[in-house]
């Protein structure tokens, strides 16, 4: 049977009632999402976020929460952060994404090895001008850092995904799940520690150069 | 004749509105029988307004019978300036107030915070209707419309107490209903819905330059003045 809530709700005032008190399983995801591009790719360095959401899974009756609710996270009977709700999905009440400052990630360049430059031309606009295309394949290594800077033991999940330009060769350690074009590594980091993972790239980079045609480049200085 | 039925029920949206469920028993003569219900917000949708007769005796439903009612709402230009009017009046009352002594100051500050916080919606419209009865008798009418009205909303806040282990938690959830209406609901039957009120014309009563005022003071604002169209189903809260 539904129960009956009955209330004053006076002019212009704010109440405030009870709702549901239930224990719940609490799981804490954390990801970082690795994507390159032909530019970044050779970067020094790189920092990425570390997203994490919280995720509640309630016992008892299913409560629908609206999206955007204020949600305070308790420890020790002191609040330490301030977060909404995203959704929910059943007994489970999904918190927003956020950027976990205590994580931090280092992504360096360690090697690049310029692959040979293959030149091609293609039509310019101007009939007198031609494009340049140079393509050359270069190998890529890059070391990727993750510290722990919590007082506590974290699992994360570093997600690289790779693109038509950036494709993966290898790592180490090897990914613990390839669903391509996803890499995933499950990455279990102790209290003020570090990790790390060094990943081979093959990067197709272009570079395109308008130029004068040569029997034109001739007339003109004639 | 004028009635006031108790309000028996509100249903909230979380995004502003509601449902509001009043019943009254009313002794009716025979012939026909008009009555105009008090305390009727502006903001009610006059589309929404229904009357049911609830008959206390069976044979009352061949006797008596619904005619009409007949809803409408305040003229916005009429109704701004009786609320300018009371504003400035309330102004006035304030700067001299300190002539005032405290228990007084007190009330009237409360009467002046009354009229400078007042808006169309808070004005009341006009719902009558008049019942046809061949007998002098008794009947229950319950009465149904929606408020369109932003300054009603409510949400929920969540506390999450994290046990010691990491792994476990205590969830307390509250519902926090925010009133910023001129009407008040003293002990009704509450109902909370995720629901949006659409903003189409009838619905729409709040003036352009009201709405834009409440979007930028509650910085709720962008989302709500979005304009995309979805579909979207009233979701009833299990309490």
């Amino acid at each position: 049977m539904k129960k009956k809530m009955k209330a004053n709700i006076p002019t212009r005032k704010k109440i405030k009632l009870n709702w549901f008190k239930s224990k719940c399983d609490l799981n804490i995801e954390r990801e970082i999402k690795i994507q390159y591009t032909a530019t970044n790719v050779s970067y020094n360095k790189i920092n990425w976020d570390v997203i994490i959401r919280y995720i509640l899974v309630k016992q008892g009756d299913i409560k629908e929460i609206p999206i955007n609710s204020p949600m305070t996270l308790y420890k020790d009977n002191l609040p330490f952060l301030f977060l909404n709700t995203a959704g929910t999905i059943g007994n489970k009440i999904i918190s927003e994404d956020l950027i976990d400052d205590d994580i931090k990630v280092d992504d360096d360049v360690v090697n690049i090895n310029e692959g040979i430059e293959k030149v091609t031309y293609e039509d310019a606009r101007d009939p007198k001008e031609h494009i340049e295309v140079r393509t050359r394949y270069d190998n890529i290594s890059r070391k990727i850092t993750i510290e722990n800077k919590l007082n506590d033991d974290i699992q994360l999940i570093l997600d690289f995904k790779q693109t038509k330009d950036i494709v993966f060769v290898s790592s180490e350690p090897v990914p613990s799940e390839i669903e391509e074009p996803n890499y995933k590594y499950k990455i279990n980091i102790p209290s003020e520690q570090k990790s790390s993972i060094i990943i081979e790239l093959k990067a197709k980079i272009i570079a395109r150069v308008t130029k004068i045609k040569p029997e034109f480049l001739k007339k003109e200085k004639q | 004749m004028l009635i006031d039925p108790r309000v028996k029920s509100i249903i909230i949206f979380n995004e502003g509105g509601g449902i509001v469920k009043r019943e009254i028993k009313l002794t009716l003569q025979t012939g026909s029988n008009n009555f105009e219900i008090q305390n009727i917000p502006a903001s009610f949708d006059p589309n929404s307004a229904e009357v049911k007769l609830k008959y206390l005796k069976p044979e009352d439903k061949t006797h008596i019978t619904l005619q009409q009612t007949i809803t409408s709402l305040p003229d916005i230009k009429n109704a701004n300036q009786l609320i300018e009017r009371e504003k400035s009046a309330a102004q006035n009352i304030i700067s001299h107030s300190i002539d005032f002594t405290r228990e007084m100051r007190d009330n009237i500050s409360n009467i002046c915070e009354a009229s400078s916080y007042k808006t169309y919606a808070d004005m009341n419209g006009i719902f009558e209707f008049i019942v046809n009865s061949s007998r002098e008798s008794e009947i229950l009418v319950e009465i149904t419309y929606f408020i369109n009205d932003i300054r009603i909303k409510w949400n929920t806040t969540l506390h999450v107490n994290i046990n010691k282990s990491g792994k476990t938690a205590e969830i307390e959830g509250f519902l926090v209903i925010d009133n910023q209406t001129g009407f008040s609901y003293n002990h009704v039957d509450l109902g909370f819905a995720i629901y949006k009120i659409p903003e189409d014309a009838s619905l729409n009563l709040m003036q352009e330059q009201e709405q834009q005022a409440y979007f930028q003071s509650s910085a709720i604002g962008q989302d709500l003045q979005q304009s995309r169209k979805k579909t979207q189903r009233l979701k009833n809260l299990m309490l």
